[in-house]
């Protein structure tokens, strides 16, 4: 890969690397140490990136979630069978704003639903983009979306009011 | 509680807004892609590896093995005079008193 390609890519895919890094960790730090981890990937092992397999903003993604999650997993942060067994617990509008309410209840779900959701809802990638960028099953993706979905409306239904007092 | 319905909840989650991506982002990724030679290098020393074709490999372990056995097969030197301390005389030594002993002697 030239300095050049690697500029245009850069340039094209750092917002949504760090988006997607910054409302998977909650953490600014956290969120730019991953998406340089994920640009030096790609500069190291250009050849990592199979353009057969799919479009690169799904593999630079894919590429950050594993980071983020051996992060998680070398700090024993990480359960995958936690996620099923996720209650969503309701949030409590006096305590917060809106927007810390709403990052607090996505950040509140297990780590597949969430990076499901992030990139379904905030990312607007089609749900087999989504099953490409995370390496899972269409219908996998769908599921979890489904709970994500199901978990947030319970999650935020405290603030129906209050968004319509805004 | 009435859950949210999907368009209140679209609507909740828009209200949160990422930060603008940091403009250091570029440098760190080139510096960290491009590190400094001694920084390479202490890397190397670190995590690095060295390629060494088998024949080689075979050579210096049995050159490595052949001088260990030379060197245990060795006979011990024929170490001259040397000076045993109170009750420390060894084979091969002879105490401060019996070279005394000797130099009169002659």
């Amino acid at each position: 890969m030239t300095n050049a390609e690697f500029v245009a890519i850069f340039g094209e895919h750092k917002d949504s690397v760090y988006r997607f890094a910054w409302r998977m960790t909650g953490s600014a730090s956290a969120a730019e140490d991953v998406a340089q981890d994920c640009f030096v990937a790609l500069l190291q092992a250009p050849e990592r990136y199979d353009a057969g397999r799919g479009p690169l903003r799904a593999f630079l993604i894919g590429v950050t979630r594993n980071i983020i999650f051996n992060r998680w997993r070398a700090e024993s942060r990480w359960n995958p069978l936690d996620d099923d067994a996720f209650l969503a617990e309701p949030v409590d509008p006096g305590r917060f704003e809106a927007t810390e309410l709403v990052a607090r209840a996505v950040q509140s779900l297990p780590p597949l639903q969430r990076e499901a959701l992030i990139l379904a809802e905030y990312e607007e990638m089609t749900v087999e983009e989504v099953a490409r960028a995370v390496d899972a099953e269409v219908s996998a993706v769908k599921a979890r979306l489904h709970r994500a979905r199901e978990n947030l409306r319970r999650i935020l239904a405290p603030l129906r009011k209050s968004t319509c007092n805004l | 509680m009435q859950p949210l319905d999907e368009d209140e909840l679209r609507g909740l989650l828009r209200e949160w807004r990422p930060p603008l991506t940091p403009s250091s982002l570029e440098n760190r990724v080139y510096d960290a892609a491009n590190p400094p030679w001694f920084k390479r290098y202490l890397r190397w020393l670190a995590t690095g590896s060295i390629r060494v074709p088998v024949p080689v490999g075979l050579a210096v372990a049995m050159l490595l093995l052949a001088l260990a056995v030379q060197a245990l097969r060795a006979p011990k030197p024929a170490g001259g005079r040397c000076v045993a301390w109170a009750g420390l005389t060894n084979s091969g030594c002879i105490s401060a008193a019996e070279s005394g002993r000797a130099r009169r002697a002659s």
